[in-house]
């Protein structure tokens, strides 16, 4: 969204219906003021929190300025607390190309050959490129030479662990007497892809054709973490006002 | 809201000004000259997608008197890619024009064009980055998990290349009869960030550009080759944020990185004058839009060598 125009400000506003729960809100600019408005406790519930603020570059940056309902018999009168935790938390991503890499910790000498490595969500059926095992020169070699620099086709275990597969036959790959792992190694997820022919598999079916992931360079997305003290409770209607100054000059100390 | 004001500009007035802009730092854009360039025609998809067929098996088949062989299915692997728009702009002030003594315009309108190959190049460094096959340098003596760039190490990240049967980027430099040059073999491209020259100028085989054998080949951004390697040094390769660094020494063979943007309208550059959008003329816009994005075509022909600094 654009700011092109000195003094015009930017806003927008989400209405929404709490879950009792902390919701991550993604916003269309980069905010300096994001306001949440409890419209069900907005008046004559004691200990209610009509209106919550959040300024950009506030002292300290996960607290939330919050409006209280001190007044039990009429909801008239309202105080204002510092909310030192579970306020507003800014969760903007950085963007960029996420990456498809992640390294290896073992490997097993088994049919099927099993791989564990770093935190990375694979999906069945993609292809994988392995490196940085076998021989390495004078260093100490790092095992598995078989696997070094060829692609295979996965069967995810779990979050951590893979099986291969060879990526046309789609045989298992056994690694039962292959050069025992001892170290390193690591994983790159092929060109974002399936597999060869992307053959329509669980989780993909042939009535919603799969098409291979695109490179893509994500945009950074502003985003801001409502934290569960601010969102009420479940049911609860809220407000969402999200500002963009026009202009801002700090005046520094004018005293 | 970001105008360029005489507030924040400023003038020069105090002082005899010298309106010729003195020259910025230009980092050298390494990656997308690299890349292969594909074109989607207008009044179409965003997306383009690449088909490869993998290659047959070519076992020796006998064919039988009495019959035909089986046929094998051809097997292809599809790669897409999204064209997205990449921008910037700058707003002037009428008052800056009138008021500020250099050619604020002109030099403006330069930024603009280096910001955008700058940019353009930072996308492709951040695809090759995320997407590349990765070996780890082992055999150095800076006692790093990963260490310094060897000799050793250099023949890894070209063996799988080697492996894979990529095909070298750059052609023979022959040699000639300049006392101090010699000929450099037909070479894969290696970027390289300009903190690691002295690493690299340590590896056994180096050759400086200067020793080449002809100048006419070499690249303003070249440093010196090793056997079947050429190498390119920018500051704008990835650099990790680790402690030590990390540096991406990538091999690039042909065929392993492409570009596309959109037919005809790829880059533009946007000058709007005076009152593009105000009553009062008092505001020009200078931008660039740029429909891009980079791929990894084939991942078999490109390998990032991780090292860190001697």
């Amino acid at each position: 969204m654009s700011d092109l125009h000195y003094g015009q400000t930017m806003s927008e506003a989400f209405r929404m219906v709490s879950g009792g729960a902390a919701y991550t809100a993604t916003l269309n600019f980069d905010p300096d003021m994001v306001i949440l408005n409890n419209l069900t406790t907005w008046t004559g519930t004691a200990g209610g929190f009509p209106r919550n603020f959040w300024f950009k570059d506030q002292t300290t940056a996960a607290h939330a300025f919050q409006q209280v309902v001190t007044d039990t018999a009429a909801g008239a009168s309202f105080n204002f607390a510092d909310l030192a935790t579970n306020g507003f938390t800014t969760a903007n991503t950085s963007g960029g190309v996420a990456t498809s890499q992640c390294t290896i910790s073992a490997i097993t000498q088994a049919d099927p050959c099993n791989i564990t490595h770093s935190a990375f969500t694979f999906q069945t059926n993609q292809l994988v490129r392995i490196t940085d095992l076998g021989p390495v020169g004078d260093a100490t070699d790092r095992g598995m030479d078989e696997l070094e620099g060829k692609r295979y086709r996965v069967v995810v275990v779990d979050a951590t662990h893979i099986t291969l597969k060879d990526p046309i036959t789609g045989e298992a790959i056994d690694s039962s007497a292959y050069v025992a792992y001892v170290s390193g190694g690591r994983l790159t997820l092929e060109s974002h892809s399936l597999a060869l022919n992307y053959p329509q598999v669980s989780p993909y079916s042939d009535t919603s054709p799969y098409n291979p992931n695109a490179f893509s360079y994500d945009p950074i997305t502003y985003r801001m973490t409502l934290g569960s003290t601010i969102m009420g409770t479940d049911g609860d209607v809220m407000l969402l006002q999200s500002f963009k100054y026009g202009n801002f000059v700090d005046l520094g100390d004018i005293g | 809201m970001t105008v360029t004001t005489t507030e924040n500009y400023g003038s020069m007035t105090d002082a005899w000004a010298h309106r010729a802009l003195l020259q910025r730092s230009k980092p050298r854009c390494v990656h997308a000259v690299l890349c292969t360039p594909f074109d989607l025609p207008q009044k179409n998809s965003s997306s383009m997608t690449m088909r490869r067929q993998e290659n047959l098996n070519s076992d020796p088949v006998v064919l039988p008197e009495d019959g035909d062989p089986a046929p094998e299915q051809i097997q292809k692997f599809d790669i897409n890619v999204q064209v997205q728009e990449f921008g910037k702009v700058v707003l002037l002030s009428r008052k800056v024009l009138l008021v500020a003594e250099d050619d604020t315009a002109a030099e403006t309108a330069d930024n603009l064009s280096q910001c955008l190959h700058t940019m353009i190049d930072k996308v492709v460094r951040e695809v090759w980055a995320a997407s590349t096959p990765q070996l780890s340098c082992l055999n150095g003596v800076n006692g790093n998990a990963i260490t310094e760039l060897t000799q050793i190490d250099v023949e890894r990240a070209i063996s799988y290349l080697d492996d894979n049967d990529t095909e070298k980027m750059t052609p023979i430099i022959e040699g000639s009869s300049r006392f101090g040059t010699a000929p450099v073999e037909d070479a894969f491209w290696v970027t390289a960030h300009t903190n690691l020259k002295p690493d690299i100028r340590r590896l056994d085989s180096f050759l400086s550009t200067a020793e080449y054998g002809s100048q006419e080949p070499v690249l303003q951004a070249e440093f010196g080759a090793t056997d079947e390697a050429r190498w390119l040094t920018s500051t704008l390769v990835e650099k990790s944020t680790d402690s030590p660094p990390v540096f991406n020494n990538t091999f690039v063979g042909a065929y392993a990185v492409g570009s596309v943007s959109i037919d005809d309208v790829s880059t533009e550059m946007i000058l709007k004058p005076l009152g593009f959008n105000d009553y009062l003329n008092r505001f020009q816009s200078m931008g660039f839009t740029a429909w891009f994005n980079a791929v990894v075509l084939d991942d078999a022909h490109i390998a990032t060598l991780l090292s860190t600094k001697a």
